[in-house]
């Protein structure tokens, strides 16, 4: 079912506003630019669980649905309020759930490998952007700190998790975090 | 001697667990003592800001993946379920519902509604002291509703956390002449100042970034009128949406 109108031309802040006047067919538009890195935090974060993700994702959209009047695009860009909702969400079913699920995998390695992506019908040149940005400033990190931040950013795990996981003392679990973050920060800020 | 014993009891600020706080990993142990700390601590608060800011694009890595078809179906039937209520409702039935309500918790209810008396009035209070000069903390949103020129047309205005500076968007307006335009009236009192013009798409949707020489929320209300292209220095059409503060 196509949508009566061209929403194509609008800039994501005012398809919130255009959501929160209860315009649906904005937020197929949003659907449209974003269901697929929703899904794919999601995606990640469980597991590759499917089912799991695409109820995540569901309960994203119709967050937005529900709280677009209270978006606040001062503190951050749309694609950045998505995807930390979808986080968000992800982290509170691994939680809830005390046991991960099988083929969790909480890393950044895997995505060196992905293929290399540009913009396109997929991706907007502005998030192939922030992306290209982040992942360069990721690779930069010694793989222990890498791994640190990714178990306690997409595993939802504790730093006491961590470090029984990794069967390391936490005072050095709580090292890597902060001198990984702090790189990031030194490298990111502002750019982003 | 005063200075000593002063610096003595200011508490240690929470540098070191900044970080994995803004990625959400502390330990319980700890979480209730960097929260109470950044409750009373602006510098610790300004840099947790920065650290969330970089937690926030973290996640913008992950791997795009394509979910199942039928999937922005079932969000058009979940969203469908969500709206099946009216969206107006007679005031009466409103009220009897919660008169209904409220008989059922008479024995609580006169407490109760002594301090939620007290509490929306404080509410009101701080919300007139932060309104009155035109002055807000956050962004506001104020409705718009058509006239019987565009009986179907709604217009939100977003104001900025600054005042001066707001975005309208507005939906339904019908097509004009390409002649004329649509234009923003700031009004307060008997005066009318030019907030802008803008035209609609052929959807009758509409948007226009506001910077107005006083805040915004002082103006006692909005109009938009069609003009002639460019605008007027007086409003000399017809009112197409209205809102008022």
């Amino acid at each position: 079912m196509g949508s009566a109108r061209d929403y194509s031309g609008y800039a994501d802040d005012i398809l919130i506003r255009l959501i929160a006047l209860g315009q649906n067919e904005a937020l197929d538009e949003l659907y449209e630019r974003y269901h697929r890195l929703v899904y794919g935090v999601a995606l990640h974060m469980l597991g590759q669980e499917r089912p799991a993700a695409e109820e995540v994702t569901l309960d994203v959209f119709v967050n937005v649905w529900k709280q677009a009047k209270s978006y606040r695009p001062d503190r951050a860009r749309v694609s950045t309020w998505l995807a930390s909702i979808t986080r968000y969400r992800s982290i509170d079913r691994l939680r809830r759930r005390k046991v991960r699920p099988e083929g969790h995998l909480a890393a950044w390695d895997v995505l060196e490998t992905s293929a290399a992506e540009g913009p396109g019908p997929e991706i907007s040149t502005e998030l192939a952007l922030q992306r290209e940005q982040v992942r360069g400033a990721l690779s930069t990190l010694p793989p222990e700190q890498r791994q640190a931040l990714a178990l306690a950013y997409y595993g939802g795990y504790t730093q006491s998790e961590i470090a029984s996981a990794l069967d390391l003392p936490l005072g050095t679990v709580k090292t890597r975090i902060r001198l990984g973050m702090a790189k990031l920060r030194d490298l990111l800020q502002g750019k982003i | 001697m005063n200075t000593v014993e002063s610096m003595a009891d200011q508490p240690p600020h929470v540098h070191d667990l900044i970080p994995a706080y803004a990625l959400g990993c502390l330990d319980d142990s700890e979480l209730a003592h960097v929260e109470a700390h950044l409750a009373g601590c602006a510098e610790c608060r300004a840099e947790l800001a920065e650290y969330r800011q970089i937690s926030d694009q973290l996640v913008l890595t992950s791997p795009l993946a394509e979910p199942a078809l039928d999937l922005r179906d079932r969000l058009h039937a979940r969203i469908a379920a969500l709206q099946e209520p009216p969206e107006t409702r007679p005031e009466g039935s409103l009220w009897e519902r919660f008169s209904a309500f409220t008989r059922q918790l008479a024995p609580v209810w006169v407490p109760v509604s002594l301090v939620l008396i007290l509490v929306l009035g404080g509410l009101a209070f701080a919300l007139w002291r932060g309104l009155g000069a035109g002055q807000v903390t956050q962004p506001v949103t104020v409705a718009f509703g058509g006239t019987e020129h565009a009986p179907g047309a709604l217009g939100v205005l977003t104001v900025s956390a600054t005042g001066r500076v707001g975005t309208l968007v507005v939906s339904g307006l019908p097509q004009i002449d390409p002649s004329q335009q649509y234009q923003l009236w700031l009004i307060e009192d008997d005066q009318r100042t030019n907030g802008g013009v803008f035209s609609v798409d052929q959807g009758g949707f509409g948007t226009l970034e506001i910077t107005a020489p006083a805040p915004l929320l002082g103006y006692s209300g909005f109009g938009i009128t069609i003009e002639p292209a460019g605008g007027s220095p007086g409003p000399t059409g017809p009112k197409v949406l209205g809102a008022e503060l």
